[in-house]
């Protein structure tokens, strides 16, 4: 039997099309590609050539962790899953349930009214696909759980099962619960008093309404395990997927999950609760560092790899390096910062956030033979700023040639952090301003620009001073100071930056370098 | 007498405190998975008991254009996915494999 197409094919095949420019096919085609290759970045579990066999992969008890995926991704997700199900088991003859699917936070699927992240999904159609689950018979009983009732769309709430209700705070939610539990207007404020593990319960579609009280799991003998000690807690926490080969692009790999935020277990009642015959299973929660495994996906990898060797490299120039949008760099990242490998170490700029190892990071990387960035001087922020510095004035002009150790000659005893030597041979200092101390700043930046000062024929002279501050406000900070130190006037040869205005695409370098060199 | 399901697990939302302490009250054999170690080919055609596809490659389409729908697509970007998927098929020799 040949394979399938994936769903790289047929992007492939969509990019070879050659629509007349301007036409409305021109128009679909760009459209089109931009959302299969916005799929594909977000669903890369759904792009490939040979799939899975649904039914086996049915016939084990899983929780599909989609804490991961992005909300626009949820729905198309949700609806391939309950669509295969529904086509795979459409013959099944089999009499009651054999399956049980939980979904959670279900607003964000079930065609929400009022949640901006599911406004623009088109109501029915979710919906719709509960529908004909339930219609292909018996077999199935899903589960859709949700603290946000009135997000759930009329046409799920109005095909509900059974309905268990548990406080609700929100007046809307209070209104619509009450119309599911065919409550009277007079009993409304009960679902607002509602005491912790008490809920209202509508058994059955035409049922009245009666009163539960959730038990603690063990007196409704529910098999709860004893709390294990901390050496039987270790081991058990070992992740649970080894289970499942898993190949990706031929590298062999094991996915792995640590524990999530969502549970599992007997039946237990939390939050507000509804129950519908209808699908899904899935979970919620990521990777717990203290399950990760040191084995990584090919592409975690290489942003793990990357992160290790550029740690001041700012995301948009990553996420262009790796070849990948920003939000599938935004995934990956997020997924090593779970596993515990990565943390956030600071920010520079206005929100560019800067990422380094962590000890347990580094030790995973010394064992996987990845070339460590040294530190520098310590400042993770201002490494960022010189690297990127010299990153964007090299890409103004390949003509300059940077000096790392500063002015070796200068007898002023100033090293500044970056030495831009023009193809004149002029030089120019670059100082990289990190340190919430304006005054200690203009300091340096005053023994540099005393440099600039010297008569033509001194070696130790430079052009002018370059400095780079972390932010604008700091910028402002560090401008006073100078001001100050110069008699109320910002120095003649001190020109003064803000980070972000140096990696800003279309910044003008020529304002600083004027041409020709 | 109703067969009684094989697993029922109910899930619930423990928050994150009680994250590392999951697996302990998780039976052995439950699956953890995330939407990326899914593997399954969107565009293929899912296959019964009996290894056969469940359904026409045409019909298949129709639902693949459902789920796209819900991606913010419109009509003619659905069109054109349509019109590329049966000429893919057809490439492939597929649109024969079916129960049609």
């Amino acid at each position: 039997m040949s394979d399938y197409p994936s769903l790289s094919d047929i992007i492939e095949a969509l990019k070879q099309l050659s629509p007349p420019r301007g036409s409305d096919r021109a128009k679909a085609k760009d459209k089109l590609l931009d959302r299969l290759e916005s799929l594909r970045a977000l669903l890369p579990g759904l792009d490939v050539q040979r799939s899975r066999d649904f039914r086996k992969l049915m016939d084990r008890s899983i929780i599909l962790d989609v804490s991961d995926v992005k909300d626009v991704a949820l729905p198309v997700l949700f609806t391939f899953l309950v669509t295969l199900l529904r086509e795979v088991y459409r013959s099944e003859s089999v009499r009651g349930i054999t399956r049980l699917l939980v979904m959670e936070e279900s607003h964000l699927l079930m065609g929400g009214q009022t949640d901006r992240r599911t406004s623009d999904l088109k109501e029915s159609t979710p919906s719709g696909v509960l529908r004909d689950l339930r219609k292909s018979g018996g077999g199935t009983c899903g589960v859709v759980v949700s603290q946000l009732i009135q997000d759930v769309s009329p046409s799920v709430r109005g095909n509900l099962g059974s309905t268990f209700v548990l406080r609700q705070g929100h007046r809307d939610g209070v209104r619509h619960a009450a119309g599911m539990l065919n409550l009277e207007a007079w009993r409304e404020p009960e679902i607002a008093k509602l005491p912790n593990r008490h809920a209202i319960a509508r058994l059955s579609r035409y049922g009245d309404p009666v009163y539960l009280v959730v038990k603690d799991a063990r007196a409704l003998g529910i098999g709860v395990s004893p709390k294990p000690s901390r050496e039987e807690a270790r081991e058990r926490s070992r992740p649970i997927l080894e289970a499942i080969p898993y190949v990706k692009g031929g590298e062999p790999a094991v996915a792995v999950a640590g524990a999530g935020g969502t549970g599992a277990g007997g039946p237990a009642a939390d939050g507000s609760g509804k129950g519908t015959v209808g699908p899904v299973a899935d979970g919620k929660g990521s990777a717990g560092p203290a399950a990760a495994d040191d084995k990584l996906r090919p592409r975690e990898m290489r942003m793990f790899a990357r992160i290790c060797e550029r740690p001041w490299e700012l995301i948009i120039d990553r996420a262009e390096a790796l070849g990948i949008d920003r939000d599938s760099e935004g995934e990956e990242r997020n997924r090593l910062g779970a596993r515990g490998l990565i943390a956030c170490a600071g920010k520079i700029g206005s929100r560019s956030l800067l990422y380094e190892l962590t000890a347990r990071g580094r030790a995973v990387a010394e064992k996987l033979g990845l070339s460590i960035a040294e530190s520098g001087k310590g400042h993770l922020e201002h490494q960022s700023a010189v690297e990127n510095a010299q990153l964007h004035i090299g890409r103004y002009s390949s003509k300059f040639t940077f000096k790392r150790v500063g002015i070796s000659s200068t007898t002023a005893g100033v090293r500044p952090d970056l030495l831009v030597i023009t193809p004149d041979g002029g030089r120019v200092p670059i100082q990289a301003c990190v340190r919430n101390q304006p005054a200690y700043e203009a300091d340096a930046l005053m023994k540099l620009h005393d440099l600039a000062l010297l008569e033509p024929d001194d070696a130790d002279k430079v052009d002018f001073v370059l400095a780079i501050a972390v932010n604008k406000h700091h910028k402002a900070a560090i401008e006073r100071a100078l001001k100050d130190k110069n008699n109320g006037k910002m120095p003649d040869k001190v020109i003064l930056l803000d980070f972000d205005a140096i990696v800003k695409t279309g910044f003008d370098w020529s304002v600083v370098f004027p041409l020709p060199f | 007498m109703t067969p009684q399901p094989k697993h029922t697990y109910m899930v619930i939302d423990v928050g994150d405190e009680y994250r590392d302490m999951l697996p302990l009250y998780a039976p052995d054999e439950l699956i953890w998975m995330t939407a990326d170690d899914l593997s399954l080919n969107i565009f293929a055609v899912p296959t019964g008991e009996d290894g056969k596809p469940v359904m026409p490659p045409g019909k298949w389409i129709n639902n693949i254009r459902e789920l796209l729908r819900l991606f913010w697509l419109n009509e003619p970007s659905l069109n054109l996915v349509c019109e590329i998927l049966r000429e893919e098929y057809e490439r492939r020799a597929l649109l024969g494999e079916s129960n049609e």
